[in-house]
């Protein structure tokens, strides 16, 4: 008899099962399914290799470009053209003696600038993202595995939150701050954690009565130990796109700020502040204008559509594979 | 049902106690205090800044300050620092601006956000759903006051109209007619950009309803029963994928400070988010304050009447309360 429940179970044979694709594998075929989000996927490797090399080029005692060289005898001018080698010093000429992409109104090279910002713009979207996806797992898994008055405490919270009109919320306190690249990230982060939170206490709802919760707690290990080792890892998809789409509107409103004169505070660069500065020459230089707006639009709309993919991946709902 | 109300009542005030806390510190733990905002003026001695101290409440503790705060904006004898005029009459004076602002949006954007989402639903995966789907995400990472300006550029070079203001200024004794007219052009950019980006979220999340109602079983059912698709889709569907966005309604109210900030700066509306924005630059504690806790107080008040609404929409709701 239990030789025979032992065949059964130990039964080798699978040929009429399909073959075993690996999760990386069938998420990474269902992101490709996706042409917009395939696209997303590439544009944003394009964005990290431009922000890398960006960080390089730019940063240091002696950069290669430097972004923050101001040449007077060279303000505003358009893409492509040459510098003006006879009046610069050595250390004041562009790379190759041209301006790629035009200089602005004190006549540093765009190109640079537009360099250090994709670095700035991928720090502010980071950092801040990474400061409320922490926040917003925390006190879901708090809300979601105690529940009772933990949960409504949490949720209260989370209701207050999303009461405030978030960005002016966000601009009265860049304001009344002094004006530091710091506290952007953290006040975007300490702003846009309550939609995560409800994500992962929604997803700890369900977990919380899973046998492997219930196998966990019987083995003895710590809640803390259960909650952040064990459940968030099964809890952690809506966050992974959240996340990816908060990046995207951390560095919108990053350019919001600065358009308004609150953002990333000179003489770093960011798209935000190389915009807001463009929007007073729109008619004299446009290729300020135009070069940050692009810019900012195409960044956005990779981690958005990609954030989008990711969703349609990452749903067993649509597994078809 | 009562029970439900009043305990959904109770709910919002005690959240609105605790809003009421946060606005107030946000503020008041700023480091610096208002009256230094010109300590370099030789003018200004320390008589005067003691004066303007009791004047305002800045000498007394937090917490009367923080009571005495409320009393006078309840008696709406709050006095903003820049012009001593009352917050409440100024809060509402550019709340009457915004409102056109506001309400030609909200409708351009339900008005158009529907018809799109469902019909990309209807047709998922064609060339319409991914074409809307692509304009979506293109128009929600277009940074507003980049499309601002682009739009004002090309309204003025090819129609040649006024964009920027209220209306048209020194022209108010040239007919009602024209008068209408102008308003009307002034509205048209500024409530068409707000409304882009709502369009934008909002058609994709009716997508997404409509998507998951069209999978129920009761679809199916009424497939089966050789119900025109017509029917189908635009009675059975659409009434349960339309639920959620009842809620939706309370949460479109933050859009009339925050989301309008930018805008209302580009055109010189002079808004709600743009009396913010003002009040900010001459760090007007009281207005910014009233600002953020009407915002606060207008989104609860929208919540509370779309859990009324959902409650009548919705009778699943009312038996779970029993």
């Amino acid at each position: 008899m239990s030789e025979d429940i032992e065949k059964t179970v130990y039964r080798h044979d699978d040929s009429d099962l399909p073959p075993h694709i690996s999760n990386v594998k069938r998420f990474w075929l269902q992101l490709c399914q996706n042409p917009l989000a395939f696209w997303g996927l590439i544009l944003l490797g394009l964005f990290f290799l431009t922000a890398i090399s960006g960080t390089i080029l730019t940063h240091g005692d002696n950069p290669i470009m430097d972004p923050e060289q101001v040449r007077l005898v060279d303000t505003l001018k358009s893409p492509l053209s040459k510098a003006n080698i006879e009046l610069l010093t050595p250390k004041e000429r562009p790379l190759f003696d041209i301006y790629f992409l035009g200089t602005d109104k004190l006549g540093r090279d765009v190109l640079s600038r537009a360099l250090q910002g994709a670095h700035v713009s991928l720090l502010v979207g980071f950092i801040s993202v990474g400061i409320s996806v922490l926040l917003g797992i925390i006190l879901g898994a708090l809300a979601g595995y105690y529940g009772n008055y933990v949960d409504s405490i949490i949720m209260r919270a989370v209701d207050i939150m999303l009461c405030f009109p978030s960005f002016f919320l966000i601009l009265t306190i860049i304001a009344l701050l002094p004006a530091s690249i710091w506290n952007i990230m953290i006040v975007i982060g300490l702003t846009s954690w309550p939609g995560i939170a409800r994500f992962v206490r929604a997803e700890f709802l369900s977990l919380r009565k899973q046998d492997f919760v219930t196998a966990a707690e019987a083995l003895g290990l710590s809640k803390f130990r259960i909650m952040f080792v064990h459940m968030v890892p099964n809890a952690i998809a809506p966050v992974l796109v959240s996340a990816t789409i908060g990046v995207a509107s951390a560095i919108l409103t990053e350019s919001g700020l600065s358009f308004l004169g609150f953002g990333v505070p000179p003489p770093d660069a960011s798209w935000g502040n190389i915009l807001a500065d463009g929007k007073e020459f729109i008619f004299d230089a446009p290729w300020l204008f135009i070069v940050s707006g692009t810019a900012i639009l195409v960044t956005v709309l990779a981690f958005n559509l990609f954030g989008e993919g990711l969703r349609d991946a990452l749903n067993p709902k649509l597994r078809e594979l | 049902m009562i029970s439900f109300l009043g305990r959904n009542f109770v709910e919002k005030l005690i959240t609105l106690f605790f809003i009421s806390i946060i606005s107030f510190s946000v503020v008041m733990l700023a480091p610096g205090d208002p009256s230094e905002i010109d300590p370099m003026n030789p003018k200004f001695t320390k008589e005067d800044i003691q004066r303007l101290r009791e004047a305002f409440d800045l000498d007394k503790p937090l917490y009367m300050q923080y009571y005495l705060y409320y009393k006078k904006l309840f008696t709406n004898t709050l006095l903003s620092y820049k012009d001593n005029q009352p917050v409440l009459s100024k809060i509402y004076e550019r709340f009457l601006n915004s409102l056109p602002l506001f309400i030609v949006g909200t409708f351009l954007t339900w008005c158009l956000a529907f018809p799109l989402g469902i019909h990309a639903a209807l047709r998922r995966q064609s060339f319409f759903d991914r074409s809307t789907t692509f304009f979506s995400y293109f128009f929600i990472s277009l940074p507003s006051f980049f499309l601002a300006y682009l739009s004002i550029i090309f309204m003025v070079k090819f129609f040649n109209v006024p964009v920027i203001g209220l209306a048209t200024f020194g022209r108010e004794s040239v007919g009602i007619w024209y008068m209408i007219n102008d308003r009307i052009w002034h509205l048209v950019l500024p409530s068409m950009l707000g409304a882009f980006a709502g369009i934008a979220i909002l058609s994709r999340y009716v997508r997404g309803q409509m998507l998951e109602v069209i999978e129920q079983d009761y679809i199916r059912t009424a497939k089966a029963k050789g119900l025109p698709d017509d029917q189908v889709y635009y009675k059975h569907a659409l009434r349960n994928a339309l639920l959620p966005f009842i809620t939706m309604f309370g949460l479109v109210i933050p859009g009339l400070i925050g989301g309008s900030v930018i805008i209302e700066s580009i055109f010189a509306w002079p808004g709600m988010g743009r009396l913010g924005y003002d009040a900010i630059l001459a760090r007007d504690y009281p207005v910014i304050l009233s600002l953020n806790f009407v915002a606060a107080c207008l989104v609860l008040l929208g919540t509370f009447v779309s859990d009324v609404f959902y409650m009548a929409a919705d009778p699943r709701i009312s038996i779970q309360d029993k």
